[in-house]
């Protein structure tokens, strides 16, 4: 091999980078899909699938990814781990929100420090533990593809402000209602997360947020021993959400009854 | 998504019981995580899986992400480790191809572009398109590779110069097949 430094990329490959580049939107839907997704998973104590995740380490960096499997994610669950962050947090968050993280690392050239290159020696590949295929079908979202809501985006009137605002008032009231079942299902009190979850489902029984309820409440009835009424329940869920992204959580709360 | 959909979500965000700093880095870093899964040979298809695999366990690590540190670098390792697993998997393997099938080699457009430029990349195999993608596409200082992926920066240098080799030789391949049909 060589010994002479990397060159400049060639200009047209540059250029057709750069054109590329232009190529990836992001899709608000599937964004949303997924911060849902890993909040349940986190909250509930539910990683993605047992098989889903990170590999063995190769790196060996304690602060990488191959340590922060769906495992070490479970671990982490909510609030503790939040709490640790600390004053992390507050830093990762203005370093986001201010772009500097970004311009100083955009800043580096990338063809800084380029040395003579040495044989290639690939790096052994961990063993794979399979991430779980999910149903790829966009989950229900009815609130947020409510009329009210498009209709403000369109034409903000009053009336259609007021809906709006009233409409992300009943999500946050479901949240919060649904977070008491999760924080007791959290502790372990799986009869308190049930009667959340309940209240609930007679409170909001088509709510935004009835997928969630769902999970919670199949997960809350396999802890708390009334397996038959989790399975109806999860069989009633597969019908009503064929292609729900938190299938795999049900499923994962049968099993973990086994 | 209309505007105030959009508010919804953030309102959502904002009180998730996942907390401010995970809120903030997926609200900031979500686009160039998706597109990073993509370069590294993701199918559109299946990034959402993929993407919240990845986001649970960067919520799982967060604690340990050193805020001295550039997020991207860090955030591209999640990256690479869940695209090599995801590739190991020989139906997705299968599904690439598949989508190679359908995709035009021209690059008249940023959506040609990136097909071609995709497609090209799926010629090399993965040290080196990881290699050129951070080197190239994401201007990764070849240190700061091999800080990240935790191996040798003359590695590096070996994995970009096959890299872009390969990926000349893939795209002037597509671009003569793509003239010819």
């Amino acid at each position: 091999m060589s010994n002479e430094p990397l060159g400049p990329l060639a200009p047209e490959l540059d250029a057709l980078i750069a054109k590329e580049r232009e190529a990836y939107p992001v899709d608000p839907e599937l964004k949303s899909q997924v911060f849902r997704h890993v909040e349940t998973a986190v909250t509930l104590a539910l990683p993605p699938g047992e098989s889903a995740g990170a590999g063995p380490n190769a790196s060996g960096s304690a602060a990488g990814p191959a340590a922060a499997g769906a495992k070490g994610a479970a671990a982490a669950i909510g609030a503790n781990k939040i709490v640790g962050v600390g004053l992390a947090a507050l830093a990762l968050g203005g370093a986001l929100g201010s772009g500097i993280t970004s311009a100083v690392y955009e800043s580096k050239s990338p063809k800084a420090r380029d040395v003579a290159p040495a044989a290639e020696t690939p790096r052994p590949i961990a063993p794979m533990e399979t991430p779980a295929r999910r149903e790829t079908a966009p989950r229900p979202e009815p609130a947020l593809a409510s009329p009210s809501l498009s209709t403000e985006a369109k034409s903000p009137t009053p009336d259609a402000a007021s809906k709006a605002r009233a409409s992300r008032s009943n999500l946050k009231d479901e949240r919060e209602q649904l977070d008491v079942a999760r924080a007791a299902l959290a502790r372990g009190r799986a009869e308190d997360a049930i009667r959340a979850a309940e209240a609930h489902e007679k409170k909001w029984p088509r709510g935004a947020l009835r997928e969630e309820r769902e999970v919670a409440l199949i997960q809350a009835l396999v802890r708390a021993g009334r397996r038959a009424e989790a399975e109806q329940r999860a069989n009633r869920f597969k019908k009503s959400f064929p292609n729900s992204m938190l299938r795999s959580a049900v499923e994962a709360a049968l099993d973990s009854a086994h | 998504m209309s505007t105030s959909a959009s508010r919804v979500e953030t309102e959502i965000q904002e009180s998730s019981p996942l907390g401010p700093a995970f809120s903030s880095l997926f609200e900031a870093e979500f686009g160039y995580v998706c597109r990073a899964l993509r370069r590294l040979g993701v199918r559109e298809a299946d990034l959402k899986d993929v993407a919240q695999e990845l986001f649970v366990a960067v919520h799982g690590k967060l604690a340990a992400y050193d805020p001295a540190r550039p997020i991207r670098p860090w955030l591209f390792s999640f990256a690479v480790r869940y695209a090599s697993n995801y590739r190991r998997l020989a139906r997705n393997r299968e599904h690439i191809q598949g989508d190679d099938a359908r995709l035009g080699a021209s690059a008249h457009s940023s959506i040609e572009a990136r097909d071609l430029v995709l497609r090209a990349l799926e010629s090399l195999d993965f040290g080196q398109r990881t290699a050129i993608v951070m080197h190239d596409f994401e201007g990764f200082a070849a240190p700061e590779i091999a800080d990240t992926l935790k191996i040798p920066v003359n590695t590096v240098y070996s994995r970009i110069r096959l890299g872009r080799a390969g990926f000349r030789k893939a795209v002037e391949a597509l671009q003569n097949e793509g003239g010819a049909s």
